[in-house]
């Protein structure tokens, strides 16, 4: 009984609290391999993705579990079959697609070898280094202003409608040096002036607010390369400051 | 799509995609900075955001207090609203037929207690009965805890009658599994409070009231922004009768049966105003109303009368004797 209150109760108290998440999630990796395991019918190694899609599952679990639902370990295998049938009935759609790595010639040539690749692989590695470095930046960036990336992806528009009003305002702003001055030196985002010069709705920008700010950030110097994954949204430009 | 990884962690990454969505998804061995073209993205769930918790996840107090608050023209037809505080911190509001027609978490916990739960229209005493049952499940209140009513009331006939209704019923619903002490707080008179064990074998002389989480409930009734709400003038007047009962020296004894929360590894404090408690999640918009509001009652149609006449209703604390008790 005791160990019932202690999940259901740990597992609130995680609901905002990352360290407490990721110690719950640790503590019942055991849990999480085996319920994996079971699905898969043979044993369940930290190799493969069965491993991580279970992990997640537990954690959406975690998000999503109420004691409504009952005994919190019940629910949380349910979200974790539930969520391998997902990954397998996806992995199994691609089992049709040939391989792009297996050999099709005499001499062990792969299709990925006879491919004209614009890329070299020693450019993409040198690539996406630039770009964790990048990435690094902005996390410290966005720590100033007390973000993680986690928090962003929560507060990120789920409608690609808003996703797009959001988009709008950014690009707007992206020409606004003065307006991401600000944004660096008061380590606010100036919402009156962005909801004015961009048109978008106020109450929208407010609500999606973390989101807003990080991309707002990312217009400033120094992440071509991000801004470059973004050129779809962006349009080209983004102001120097 | 492109999917650039952001960060990743134990249980997921977090990615951005070429429309600038930042998402969680499974963690397939990713590494920042690197491109890739699937994800297996996380399912958020569908609530509503929860408030922000100040206060570290109370794990020790096994104390139940109830609040009692009659008040008048409330949107709705409230009457009175029932403050559920174990640790956790719940509001009913009631209306005249005893049904609940709105449901708070007054703190961070009491946020937790009703996640997910449907009061709608549900008699008063069962949803009382059903967060104290749920209480119970999530291991907020324990063999040994206390109950403690408060009562706030511009009707004061309602207070009575409906806080003498629900210690008959949370005797019954309890009584048989555990013994829990019901403790009656009055939130006008700040420190004003009674204790009424609900325990079949105890008898405890009980004066004086070294009542450690009694801060909290004096807290939440007083200095705490935690009492009856002020939308009404409910100018209860003549709190007199619970004259403020100091609190030095009285422990339950259930309470000190060596309970020990079974995962005290919360840091866990009474939340007596500086933990960031009840005053933290002040959101509920809830005023004190001792704290000079005292007007006259706006609608004197109720039958209400001064506490000090014939209520029926004796604070214990006066003759130290515990009404309550059967």
């Amino acid at each position: 009984m005791e160990q019932r209150h202690g999940i259901a109760r740990r597992v609130m108290a995680a609901r905002h609290d990352s360290r407490k998440a990721e110690d719950l999630i640790r503590d019942y990796l055991p849990f999480i391999r085996g319920e994996a395991s079971k699905f898969l019918g043979r044993f369940c190694t930290e190799q493969d993705d069965e491993n991580s899609i279970a992990m997640i599952a537990f954690h959406e679990a975690m998000e999503s579990y109420s004691p409504v639902k009952g005994a919190f370990l019940p629910y949380a295998s349910l979200v974790i079959r539930s969520r391998l049938t997902d990954y397998a009935r996806r992995e199994a759609r691609h089992q049709d697609q040939v391989s792009l790595d297996a050999p099709i010639s005499e001499e062990g040539a792969s299709l990925m070898d006879m491919l004209e690749d614009g890329t070299d692989r020693f450019d993409e590695s040198a690539h996406r280094e630039a770009a964790r470095q990048e990435i690094l930046e902005l996390g410290g960036v966005l720590a100033t202003f007390g973000l993680s990336f986690s928090d962003i992806a929560d507060n990120c528009p789920r409608q690609a409608r808003t996703l797009e009003a959001c988009a709008g305002a950014i690009r707007w702003a992206a020409s606004d040096r003065e307006l991401l001055e600000q944004l660096l030196r008061t380590k606010k985002v100036p919402m009156a002036r962005l909801a004015l010069g961009s048109g978008v709705e106020r109450k929208t920008l407010e609500r999606h607010r973390k989101y807003i700010l990080a991309m707002l950030v990312i217009q400033t110097n120094g992440y071509e390369i991000i801004r470059g994954h973004l050129r779809r949204v962006l349009g080209k430009g983004g102001a120097r400051v | 799509m492109k999917y650039l990884v952001m960060q990743c962690h134990m249980s997921y990454a977090t990615v951005l995609d070429e429309d600038g969505r930042f998402l969680k998804v499974a963690n397939l061995r990713y590494t920042p900075g690197q491109t890739v073209e699937e994800v297996f993205p996380m399912a958020r769930p569908e609530r509503k955001p929860s408030r922000p918790w100040a206060a570290s996840l109370a794990l020790a107090a096994a104390c139940l207090v109830l609040v009692l608050t009659g008040l008048l023209n409330l949107s709705g037809g409230t009457v009175g609203s029932v403050y559920l505080t174990i640790n956790p911190a719940v509001r009913l509001d009631v209306d005249r037929r005893d049904r609940v027609v709105d449901l708070e978490g007054a703190n961070a916990d009491g946020d937790l207690l009703i996640e997910g739960y449907d009061y709608e229209k549900k008699d008063m005493e069962l949803v009382v009965e059903e967060l104290v049952e749920r209480a119970v499940d999530l291991g907020y209140l324990h063999q040994g805890g206390r109950i403690t009513l408060t009562l706030d009331g511009e009707d004061q006939s309602w207070v009575v009658s409906h806080t003498e209704s629900l210690t008959t019923r949370l005797d019954e619903t309890l009584g048989q599994k555990m013994s829990v002490a019901i403790t009656v707080t009055d939130s006008h008179s700040a420190e004003g409070k009674a204790v009424i064990p609900v325990t079949p074998a105890q008898t405890e002389a009980y004066g004086e009231s070294d009542y450690g989480e009694s801060d909290q409930t004096a807290g939440t009734a007083g200095d705490s922004d935690y009492g009856a709400q002020d939308n009404s003038d409910s100018g209860y007047e003549g709190a007199t009768d619970y004259a403020p009962d100091d609190d030095s020296g009285y422990e339950p004894t259930q309470a000190d049966s060596g309970y020990e929360p079974a995962q005290d590894d919360s840091g866990y404090e009474p939340t007596q105003a500086d933990s960031g408690g009840a005053p933290a999640q002040d959101d509920s918009g809830y005023e004190p109303t001792q704290a000079g509001s005292g007007g006259a009652p706006a609608q004197d149609d109720s039958g209400y009368e001064p506490p000090d006449d014939d209520s029926g209703y004796e604070p214990p604390q006066d003759d130290g004797d515990s009404d309550y008790e059967d």
